[in-house]
C-alpha cells in the first residue's frame, strides 16, 4: 500500500515537472502554486479566467485545506457545488487542459474544473443553404451545440450517440449519431469501423471525414452529402440514416447518400405534392441541360446539322457567320471565362460580388459578342448551362457536373452525337454501378424493388431507407 | 496509363469525319430540274449566310444530277447541305419522259426524303427559284403556302417524295402532283398553288379543276377542312366540312362510302331552317351534290385510263388474285371496274341567324 501510494507521488510530481517544461514553450499555461502543495493549472486562452478565479481561487484562498480531514472531494462538493468538477487519472490531465478545463493537484488527488470558454458564434442562419420558409438556425462550430440541436428535436431515447476522438494531433472529437430503432445495423457497424480506421494526424473538420472514408468506388460522383441545417439532419435520423458530426464543423454528414437525395430539398415540404414533383422533375432536367446543353450544342452546328429545323439552322448559321474561331475553341473560351467568374465569385467578399457580375455580364457577354469573338447563341446556351447548374447547392455535385460536362463537349465536339450517346452511356454505367455504402447508388430506380416502393418514389418523391430493411 | 493513351488516341485519330462548321454550309432549300438534249438542267436555291442570310441561285447542266450538284457547290464555293430540302420543281418533260431523277435523292444518306413535289411548266423554274430572292427566298415561302392551304382549303395536295416514288413503283396507283406557277397580281408577280395534275402510264397529262381537286382529297383522306358551295334550287348555300372520312371495301363491285360532318356557313336558300323537314332536304341535297361530284372524278378516271385515286392500289392489297397486276396494264382495265359511292353527311350547325336574311336585304347570290 505505501509503495503503491508512493508510486502515484511520483506520478504526480511527474506529469507536475512535464507541466512546468511545458510553460517554457506555451505561455498561455497558467500555474497557480499554493504553498507548494496545491497547484492550479489551465490554459488561459481556451478557458475561462474568471471562473476559475471566482470559484476555485476563492474556494482555496477561504478555506484551509490542511486542517480538514474530509476528503478533498467531499469537501469541493460541500463548498463549490455551482461549477461541474471530475477526478481523473494522471494521463488525463492535458487533453483536459487543452478543452479548457482548470486542473487541481492536491497530494494524490488531480481533479478537473469545467471552466471552459465559450470560443464559438452563435446560431445564425444557414448560409450555403438558404431557406424561405423553413427554421432559419443552423449548426455552428460547437459539438455541443449541434448535438443540442438535433436533440432539440428528436425528443426520443432511441437516438443513439458514439463518440470517437480522431486525429493523432487534433484530437478531434467525432460523434456519430443514428436512431437505434431504425438503422441498419450492418451499415451502422461498417460505418463505425471504416471511422474508428482512420489514422490521419489531423481531422479538421467533417470534411476531412468524408475524403478518408468514401474509398469504395472510383467516381466523381460524390456518394456523402453533407448540410449545415439540423432540421435536415432530424428528418434523415428518423429515416434511418446515419449522421456523423465534428467538433470545429458546422457540416454535419449524411449516410448513405443516394442520387436522388440531391434532387430532393427541405424546401419541398412547406409545399404541396403537385408542385413539390414538378420542381424535381424541373431539377433532373436542370442536371440533363448542365450537363449536355454545350456538348449538344456543339455537336448539332459541327456534325449533325440535319437534326435541326431549317429556320433554326438559318438563325445558327448567321450568327456564327463572323466567329473566327472553330467552335470547340469559341465553346472552351466561353465556358473557361463562366469558370472564372464562378469560382472569383465563390472567393470574394459580398461586397465586390456586383462589380464582378456586371463586369461579367457586360464585359464578357456583351462586348464579346459585338467584338465577333463568341456568337450569341454560344452565350445562351453557357447562360443556361450555368443557371441550371445553380440547382445544386452541394459544391461536390458541382465538380461532378462539371467533369462530365468537359468530357462530353470533348465527345461531341470530336464524335457528334454519336459521341454524346456513348458519353450519356458512360455516365448511366458510371452512376448504376457506383456502391454507397454496399447499396446501391440509384435505389430506387435501379435495381427495381417492387411496386410499392416505385409507388413511394412517385408519390413522395424521395427515398426512405427503410426501403433496405427488408424489400431488397 | 494505357487508358488515358488510348482515349487520347480514340480523339486524335478519328480524323473529325464529317466535320463541317454550320456557317460553310450552303442550305440547299429548293431543287427544280428540267431534262433537255438529255441533259440534267439542274437549278438551286442555296440559302448562305455572311452575317445576314443571302439567298442565291445558280444553274448548271450535266448528265447526272450529283455532277451538277457538285458544279454548283463549285459556282457558290461551299458545300451543299441537302437535308433542309423543302421544294422539289419537276418539269413536264422530266415526267413524261421518264426519266430516274430520284435515285440521287434515294441514295443520299443526307437527304430526308420528306421534301415536297410539284409540277411546273417547262421554262418556269427559274422565276419561282428566283422569286422572294430578297427575304427567305420562295422554296420557304412555296411550303408555307403548302401547309397553309392543306390546313385551310384543301384544294391541293402535298406530295412527299418518297411518297411520289412509293406511288411510281406500286402497282394500281399514280401520283397526283400539286402545280406550282407565277401568276400576275397588282403587276406584281405572285406564286400561286393551282390545282392538281396527274399522269397516267402512258405519260398523258390530266389537269384536275378545284372541285376535283377537292374531292379527290376527301375520296383519299386528305382533307382537313374545306368549303363547298351547293345548289338549292336557284340560290346557294355553302358547307364547312369537316372530318372527312373515306373507306374503300372490294366485292366484286368497289365502294367508296364517304362519311362527312359540316356546318352551314351561309345560307340564301327560300326553305326555313327551323323546319324538321328543311334540314333535312339540305343534307338530301348535299349528298346527292357530293355523290355526283366523286361520280365525276371516276368518270374522269375510267376516261383517261388512270388511275390516280389508287383503287388498283386497294384491291391489289386485298384481293391479290382479281388481276394480273403484273403482267397487266391495270390502267387500261380500271374503265371495266363497278364503282358504287356511298356519302353520309351531317349538318352539325346552321349558325347564329336561323333564317335567310337575303331577301329582305336585296338579292345575294
Amino acid at each position: 500500500m505505501n509503495i503503491n501510494n508512493k508510486i502515484i507521488h511520483n506520478s504526480i510530481m511527474n506529469i507536475i515537472d512535464k507541466l512546468y517544461k511545458l510553460k517554457i514553450n506555451m505561455p498561455d499555461l497558467q500555474i497557480k502554486e499554493l504553498n507548494n502543495k496545491i497547484f492550479v493549472f489551465n490554459i488561459q486562452t481556451v478557458s475561462n479566467s474568471s471562473l476559475s478565479n471566482e470559484y476555485i481561487l476563492n474556494y482555496l484562498s477561504k478555506r484551509s485545506l490542511f486542517k480538514t480531514k474530509i476528503s478533498l472531494l467531499k469537501d469541493l462538493n460541500n463548498n463549490i457545488p455551482s461549477i461541474s468538477f471530475i477526478k481523473i487519472s494522471d494521463k488525463d490531465v492535458t487533453s483536459y487542459l487543452f478543452n479548457g478545463f482548470s486542473v487541481l493537484i492536491y497530494k494524490k488527488t488531480i481533479i478537473a474544473f469545467e471552466t471552459k470558454a465559450s470560443l464559438d458564434r452563435g446560431i445564425t442562419e444557414p448560409t450555403s443553404e438558404p431557406t424561405i420558409k423553413g427554421p432559419k438556425d443552423s449548426f455552428n462550430e460547437n459539438y455541443n451545440t449541434n448535438i443540442g440541436l438535433i436533440r432539440k428535436r428528436i425528443k426520443d431515447e432511441n437516438l443513439f450517440l458514439k463518440e470517437v476522438t480522431l486525429g493523432t494531433k487534433t484530437n478531434t472529437k467525432i460523434g456519430i449519431l443514428y436512431m437505434n430503432d431504425t438503422v441498419d445495423k450492418e451499415l451502422l457497424n461498417e460505418v463505425i469501423n471504416k471511422i474508428s480506421n482512420i489514422k490521419s494526424d489531423k481531422v479538421l473538420d467533417t470534411y476531412y471525414i468524408k475524403d478518408l472514408i468514401k474509398h469504395e468506388n472510383k467516381t466523381t460522383f460524390p456518394t456523402i452529402k453533407s448540410t449545415e441545417k439540423p432540421d435536415i439532419i432530424a428528418k434523415c435520423l428518423t429515416e434511418g440514416k446515419i449522421i456523423i458530426i465534428s467538433e470545429n464543423s458546422n457540416n454535419a454528414l449524411i449516410l448513405p447518400t443516394f442520387f436522388l437525395d440531391y434532387f430532393y430539398y427541405d424546401e419541398d415540404n412547406y409545399q404541396k405534392h403537385i408542385f413539390a414533383s414538378f420542381v424535381k422533375i424541373i431539377r433532373l432536367l436542370a442536371l440533363f441541360i448542365t450537363i449536355f446543353a454545350p456538348a449538344i450544342y456543339l455537336s448539332l452546328i459541327t456534325y449533325d446539322q440535319q437534326i435541326l429545323p431549317t429556320s433554326l439552322l438559318i438563325s445558327f448559321s448567321n450568327q456564327r457567320a463572323s466567329v473566327p474561331f472553330p467552335a470547340l475553341i469559341e465553346a472552351f473560351i466561353l465556358m473557361f471565362t463562366f469558370e472564372l467568374l464562378y469560382e472569383g465569385d465563390a472567393l470574394t467578399p459580398i461586397s465586390r460580388g456586383t462589380s464582378l457580375s456586371v463586369l461579367g455580364a457586360l464585359v464578357l457577354g456583351e462586348s464579346a459578342v459585338s467584338a465577333g469573338i463568341v456568337s450569341p447563341i454560344m452565350v445562351i446556351v453557357v447562360a443556361l448551362t450555368a443557371i441550371s447548374s445553380i440547382f445544386f447547392v452541394y459544391y461536390d455535385f458541382q465538380s461532378f457536373i462539371r467533369l462530365y460536362r468537359y468530357s462530353l463537349m470533348f465527345l461531341g465536339s470530336f464524335f457528334g452525337i454519336i459521341g454524346i450517346l456513348f458519353g450519356f452511356m458512360i455516365v448511366i454505367t458510371n452512376l448504376c454501378s457506383i456502391k454507397s455504402f454496399g447499396k446501391p447508388f440509384m435505389l430506387p430506380i435501379t435495381p427495381i424493388l417492387g411496386i410499392k416502393s416505385k409507388k413511394t418514389l412517385i408519390k413522395k418523391g424521395l427515398l426512405t431507407q427503410n426501403i433496405s430493411k427488408g424489400e431488397t | 496509363m494505357k487508358k488515358i493513351l488510348l482515349i487520347i488516341c480514340l480523339l486524335v485519330l478519328n480524323g473529325c469525319t464529317d466535320y463541317i462548321e454550320i456557317n460553310e454550309l450552303a442550305i440547299v432549300t429548293g431543287i427544280g430540274i428540267d431534262y433537255k438534249d438529255n441533259m440534267f438542267d439542274v437549278t438551286t436555291q442555296l440559302i448562305t449566310s455572311q452575317k445576314d442570310t443571302v439567298v442565291e441561285v445558280f444553274n448548271t447542266k450535266s448528265t447526272t444530277i450529283e455532277e451538277a450538284l457538285a458544279e454548283i457547290s463549285k459556282l457558290s464555293n461551299r458545300e451543299l447541305f441537302i437535308s433542309d430540302l423543302k421544294v422539289l420543281l419537276l418539269t413536264d418533260n422530266i415526267i413524261k419522259n421518264n426519266i430516274n431523277y430520284y435515285d440521287y435523292f434515294l441514295r443520299n444518306s443526307q437527304s430526308k426524303m420528306n421534301f415536297y413535289v410539284y409540277s411546273v411548266k417547262d421554262d418556269s423554274i427559274k422565276d419561282i427559284l428566283n422569286i422572294y430572292s430578297e427575304k427567305e427566298g420562295s422554296s420557304l415561302y412555296i411550303d408555307k403556302m403548302m401547309k397553309f392551304n392543306e390546313r385551310i382549303f384543301s384544294s391541293s395536295t402535298p406530295l412527299h417524295f418518297i411518297d411520289l416514288v412509293k406511288d411510281n413503283v406500286e402497282y394500281g396507283i399514280n401520283p397526283v402532283y400539286p402545280k406550282m406557277v407565277i401568276k400576275e397580281n397588282n403587276d406584281e408577280k405572285v406564286l400561286y398553288l393551282e390545282n392538281l395534275v396527274t399522269y397516267n402510264n402512258s405519260f398523258e397529262r390530266i389537269d384536275l379543276n378545284e372541285t376535283n381537286s377537292i374531292f379527290y382529297n376527301i375520296v383519299t383522306n386528305n382533307s382537313n377542312s374545306t368549303v363547298l358551295d351547293i345548289e338549292c334550287g336557284d340560290n346557294l348555300f355553302s358547307l364547312s366540312l369537316k372530318n372527312a372520312k373515306s373507306t374503300y371495301s372490294f366485292d366484286k363491285t368497289f365502294n367508296i362510302d364517304i362519311s362527312v360532318t359540316s356546318k352551314i356557313n351561309s345560307y340564301h336558300c327560300d326553305m326555313d331552317l327551323n323546319d324538321d323537314k328543311t334540314m333535312k332536304k339540305l343534307k338530301d341535297l348535299s349528298n346527292s351534290y357530293m355523290k355526283e361530284q366523286v361520280e365525276e372524278l371516276i368518270n374522269i378516271v375510267k376516261k383517261n385510263n388512270n388511275d390516280f385515286l389508287g383503287l388498283g392500289d386497294y384491291i391489289y392489297r386485298h384481293n391479290t388474285d382479281y388481276f394480273d397486276f403484273k403482267n397487266k396494264d391495270w390502267d387500261k382495265y380500271v374503265n371495266k371496274l363497278d364503282i358504287k359511292v356511298k356519302t353520309d353527311i351531317s349538318i352539325t350547325s346552321v349558325g347564329e341567324a336561323r333564317t335567310s336574311i337575303g331577301d329582305k336585304y336585296g338579292k345575294n347570290k
